[in-house]
Protein backbone atom coordinates (compact mmCIF):
# COMPACT_ATOMS: atom_id res chain seq x y z
CA UNK A 1 0.00 0.00 0.00
CA UNK A 2 1.17 3.67 -0.44
CA UNK A 3 1.69 5.58 2.53
CA UNK A 4 0.78 9.17 2.89
CA UNK A 5 1.17 11.93 5.99
CA UNK A 6 0.02 14.95 6.19
CA UNK A 7 -0.70 17.84 8.75
CA UNK A 8 -4.31 17.43 10.87
CA UNK A 9 -5.65 20.60 9.16
CA UNK A 10 -9.06 20.25 6.11
CA UNK A 11 -6.35 21.69 3.71
CA UNK A 12 -3.44 19.97 3.60
CA UNK A 13 -6.06 16.26 4.10
CA UNK A 14 -6.68 17.18 0.54
CA UNK A 15 -4.02 16.17 -0.69
CA UNK A 16 -4.36 12.28 -0.13
CA UNK A 17 -7.96 12.56 -1.25
CA UNK A 18 -6.38 14.33 -5.25
CA UNK A 19 -4.00 11.01 -5.31
CA UNK A 20 -6.63 8.93 -4.39
CA UNK A 21 -9.07 10.32 -6.56
CA UNK A 22 -6.02 10.46 -9.96
CA UNK A 23 -5.43 6.71 -9.16
CA UNK A 24 -9.61 6.13 -9.51
CA UNK A 25 -10.15 8.14 -12.27
CA UNK A 26 -7.23 6.38 -13.87
CA UNK A 27 -8.23 2.87 -13.64
CA UNK A 28 -11.66 3.80 -15.04
CA UNK A 29 -13.82 3.72 -12.18
CA UNK A 30 -17.77 4.04 -12.49
CA UNK A 31 -19.17 7.58 -11.60
CA UNK A 32 -21.08 5.86 -8.85
CA UNK A 33 -17.73 4.48 -7.09
CA UNK A 34 -15.81 7.32 -7.35
CA UNK A 35 -18.27 9.12 -5.86
CA UNK A 36 -18.81 6.86 -3.23
CA UNK A 37 -14.70 7.08 -3.00
CA UNK A 38 -14.89 10.83 -2.60
CA UNK A 39 -17.75 11.26 -0.46
CA UNK A 40 -15.99 8.69 2.11
CA UNK A 41 -12.52 10.24 1.73
CA UNK A 42 -14.15 13.70 2.58
CA UNK A 43 -15.91 12.25 5.49
CA UNK A 44 -13.22 10.42 6.78
CA UNK A 45 -10.38 12.81 7.03
CA UNK A 46 -13.15 15.83 8.43
CA UNK A 47 -13.37 13.02 11.55
CA UNK A 48 -9.61 12.30 11.74
CA UNK A 49 -8.97 16.21 11.75
CA UNK A 50 -11.96 17.34 13.89
CA UNK A 51 -12.48 14.47 16.15
CA UNK A 52 -9.77 12.57 15.94
CA UNK A 53 -7.44 15.34 16.43
CA UNK A 54 -9.68 17.51 17.51
CA UNK A 55 -8.30 20.51 15.02
CA UNK A 56 -5.10 20.30 16.78
CA UNK A 57 -2.72 21.16 13.47
CA UNK A 58 0.35 20.39 15.06
CA UNK A 59 -0.85 16.58 14.78
CA UNK A 60 -0.99 14.10 11.47
CA UNK A 61 -3.15 11.92 9.30
CA UNK A 62 -1.81 8.75 8.34
CA UNK A 63 -3.30 7.08 5.22
CA UNK A 64 -2.52 4.23 3.03
CA UNK A 65 -4.28 3.22 0.20
CA UNK A 66 -4.16 0.56 -2.96
CA UNK A 67 -5.82 1.54 -6.25
CA UNK A 68 -6.63 -1.41 -8.21
CA UNK A 69 -8.89 -1.55 -11.32
CA UNK A 70 -11.61 -3.83 -9.24
CA UNK A 71 -11.11 -2.27 -6.00
CA UNK A 72 -9.82 1.06 -3.71
CA UNK A 73 -9.23 0.45 -0.44
CA UNK A 74 -7.81 3.09 2.05
CA UNK A 75 -6.73 3.24 6.09
CA UNK A 76 -7.08 6.49 7.67
CA UNK A 77 -5.14 6.90 11.32
CA UNK A 78 -5.42 9.94 13.57
CA UNK A 79 -3.72 10.60 16.76
CA UNK A 80 -6.43 10.62 18.85
CA UNK A 81 -7.51 8.62 21.82
CA UNK A 82 -10.20 7.02 19.48
CA UNK A 83 -14.17 6.13 19.91
CA UNK A 84 -16.88 3.54 19.44
CA UNK A 85 -18.44 3.92 16.43
CA UNK A 86 -21.56 2.28 17.84
CA UNK A 87 -22.35 4.90 20.19
CA UNK A 88 -23.07 7.51 17.38
CA UNK A 89 -26.87 8.62 17.49
CA UNK A 90 -28.48 7.63 14.39
CA UNK A 91 -28.96 10.99 12.40
CA UNK A 92 -31.55 9.61 10.87
CA UNK A 93 -34.28 9.41 13.86
CA UNK A 94 -36.76 11.92 14.45
CA UNK A 95 -34.80 13.28 17.39
CA UNK A 96 -31.68 13.45 15.50
CA UNK A 97 -33.12 14.80 12.02
CA UNK A 98 -32.66 18.76 12.71
CA UNK A 99 -29.11 18.20 14.09
CA UNK A 100 -26.56 19.48 11.57
CA UNK A 101 -24.12 17.37 12.06
CA UNK A 102 -23.46 13.29 12.81
CA UNK A 103 -24.40 12.28 9.36
CA UNK A 104 -20.44 11.35 8.03
CA UNK A 105 -20.30 7.55 9.57
CA UNK A 106 -24.19 6.67 8.28
CA UNK A 107 -22.90 8.27 4.80
CA UNK A 108 -19.76 6.23 4.44
CA UNK A 109 -21.84 2.73 5.85
CA UNK A 110 -24.18 3.80 3.15
CA UNK A 111 -21.61 3.88 -0.20
CA UNK A 112 -19.12 1.94 0.95
CA UNK A 113 -18.95 -2.02 0.72
CA UNK A 114 -16.80 -2.43 3.49
CA UNK A 115 -16.21 0.29 6.81
CA UNK A 116 -14.14 -1.11 9.84
CA UNK A 117 -13.38 0.53 13.03
CA UNK A 118 -10.21 -1.10 14.23
CA UNK A 119 -9.73 -0.91 18.22
CA UNK A 120 -9.21 1.91 20.16
CA UNK A 121 -10.91 3.18 17.01
CA UNK A 122 -8.63 5.71 15.89
CA UNK A 123 -8.58 3.43 12.58
CA UNK A 124 -10.79 3.32 9.95
CA UNK A 125 -10.61 1.03 6.74
CA UNK A 126 -12.53 1.28 3.89
CA UNK A 127 -13.07 -0.35 0.68
CA UNK A 128 -15.01 0.27 -2.12
CA UNK A 129 -15.47 -2.37 -5.19
CA UNK A 130 -15.97 -0.68 -9.15
CA UNK A 131 -18.83 -1.72 -10.32
CA UNK B 1 -17.42 14.58 -14.11
CA UNK B 2 -14.11 14.63 -12.81
CA UNK B 3 -13.76 14.33 -9.19
CA UNK B 4 -9.68 14.50 -8.43
CA UNK B 5 -10.16 17.94 -8.79
CA UNK B 6 -13.16 20.12 -7.60
CA UNK B 7 -15.32 22.57 -9.20
CA UNK B 8 -14.23 25.91 -7.38
CA UNK B 9 -17.42 26.31 -4.70
CA UNK B 10 -19.33 29.61 -4.52
CA UNK B 11 -23.43 31.27 -3.70
CA UNK B 12 -24.80 33.11 -6.14
CA UNK B 13 -27.98 35.87 -4.49
CA UNK B 14 -30.50 36.99 -5.62
CA UNK B 15 -33.22 38.69 -3.38
CA UNK B 16 -36.65 40.32 -3.10
CA UNK B 17 -38.83 41.77 -0.68
CA UNK B 18 -40.11 38.41 -0.35
CA UNK B 19 -37.65 36.18 -0.76
CA UNK B 20 -34.10 35.44 -0.77
CA UNK B 21 -32.51 32.48 -4.00
CA UNK B 22 -28.95 30.86 -3.15
CA UNK B 23 -27.27 29.57 -5.63
CA UNK B 24 -24.99 26.67 -4.84
CA UNK B 25 -22.66 26.20 -7.40
CA UNK B 26 -19.72 23.72 -7.62
CA UNK B 27 -18.53 21.04 -5.08
CA UNK B 28 -18.87 21.44 -1.30
CA UNK B 29 -15.88 20.01 0.51
CA UNK B 30 -14.86 19.38 3.44
CA UNK B 31 -12.14 23.02 3.46
CA UNK B 32 -15.50 25.00 1.87
CA UNK B 33 -18.06 23.89 4.17
CA UNK B 34 -17.86 26.12 6.82
CA UNK B 35 -18.61 29.01 4.12
CA UNK B 36 -22.45 27.76 3.07
CA UNK B 37 -22.56 27.24 6.41
CA UNK B 38 -21.91 30.79 7.73
CA UNK B 39 -22.93 32.80 4.60
CA UNK B 40 -26.63 30.41 4.56
CA UNK B 41 -26.92 31.44 8.16
CA UNK B 42 -26.59 34.99 7.69
CA UNK B 43 -28.90 34.62 4.39
CA UNK B 44 -31.37 32.43 6.51
CA UNK B 45 -31.96 35.66 9.22
CA UNK B 46 -32.84 37.60 6.45
CA UNK B 47 -35.81 39.40 7.02
CA UNK B 48 -38.08 37.31 3.77
CA UNK B 49 -40.45 35.12 4.19
CA UNK B 50 -39.09 32.32 1.94
CA UNK B 51 -35.64 31.21 1.75
CA UNK B 52 -34.70 28.63 -1.92
CA UNK B 53 -31.81 27.10 -2.24
CA UNK B 54 -31.28 26.11 -5.64
CA UNK B 55 -28.72 23.13 -5.53
CA UNK B 56 -29.04 22.77 -10.01
CA UNK B 57 -25.58 23.96 -10.07
CA UNK B 58 -24.32 22.07 -7.47
CA UNK B 59 -21.68 18.90 -8.09
CA UNK B 60 -20.57 17.39 -4.75
CA UNK B 61 -21.60 17.88 -0.69
CA UNK B 62 -20.59 16.12 2.11
CA UNK B 63 -21.76 16.14 5.43
CA UNK B 64 -20.99 19.13 6.69
CA UNK B 65 -22.32 20.94 3.75
CA UNK B 66 -25.61 18.86 4.34
CA UNK B 67 -25.46 20.48 8.03
CA UNK B 68 -25.35 23.43 6.60
CA UNK B 69 -28.81 23.30 4.51
CA UNK B 70 -30.00 21.90 8.09
CA UNK B 71 -28.98 24.77 10.07
CA UNK B 72 -30.74 27.36 7.47
CA UNK B 73 -33.82 25.61 7.14
CA UNK B 74 -33.54 25.33 11.56
CA UNK B 75 -33.01 29.07 11.58
CA UNK B 76 -36.08 29.66 8.81
CA UNK B 77 -38.65 27.65 11.02
CA UNK B 78 -37.88 29.81 13.62
CA UNK B 79 -38.55 32.92 12.33
CA UNK B 80 -41.87 31.25 10.73
CA UNK B 81 -40.23 31.73 7.16
CA UNK B 82 -39.95 29.09 4.61
CA UNK B 83 -37.26 27.16 3.55
CA UNK B 84 -37.09 25.06 0.59
CA UNK B 85 -34.44 23.14 -2.11
CA UNK B 86 -34.82 23.22 -5.89
CA UNK B 87 -33.39 20.77 -8.61
CA UNK B 88 -30.87 19.17 -7.18
CA UNK B 89 -28.88 16.82 -9.02
CA UNK B 90 -29.40 13.20 -8.87
CA UNK B 91 -26.45 12.24 -6.73
CA UNK B 92 -27.27 14.70 -4.15
CA UNK B 93 -30.84 13.75 -4.05
CA UNK B 94 -29.94 10.12 -2.82
CA UNK B 95 -28.09 11.82 -0.72
CA UNK B 96 -30.81 13.70 0.95
CA UNK B 97 -33.13 10.51 0.50
CA UNK B 98 -30.41 8.47 2.18
CA UNK B 99 -30.03 10.71 5.13
CA UNK B 100 -34.27 11.00 5.32
CA UNK B 101 -33.88 14.54 5.24
CA UNK B 102 -35.84 14.82 2.39
CA UNK B 103 -38.34 14.32 5.20
CA UNK B 104 -37.93 17.26 6.08
CA UNK B 105 -36.18 19.71 3.80
CA UNK B 106 -39.06 20.29 0.86
CA UNK B 107 -37.20 19.88 -2.60
CA UNK B 108 -39.15 21.39 -5.61
CA UNK B 109 -38.50 19.80 -9.30
CA UNK B 110 -37.81 24.00 -10.61
CA UNK B 111 -37.59 27.09 -9.16
CA UNK B 112 -40.65 28.51 -10.21
CA UNK B 113 -42.87 26.04 -8.24
CA UNK B 114 -40.78 26.74 -4.84
CA UNK B 115 -41.79 30.22 -5.59
CA UNK B 116 -45.25 29.99 -6.47
CA UNK B 117 -45.61 27.53 -3.02
CA UNK B 118 -48.29 28.81 -0.89
CA UNK B 119 -47.25 29.30 2.96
Amino acid sequence: MIEIVVQSDLASAKRPEELILAEVERCGYCPGAAFAIKLALEEALTNAVRHGNSGDATKHIFVRYRVTRERTEIEIRDEGRGFQPDCVPDPTRPENIDCPNGRGIMLMQAYLDEIEYVEPGNLVRLVKWNR
Amino acid sequence: MTLKSDTPFKIDVQRSAEFVIARLIGSCTMDVAQEAVDRLGRLAAEPVDRVVVDLSELVFIESSGLGALVAAHGHCRRRDADFCLVSPRASIRKMLVLTHLSDVLPIYDDLESALRRGR
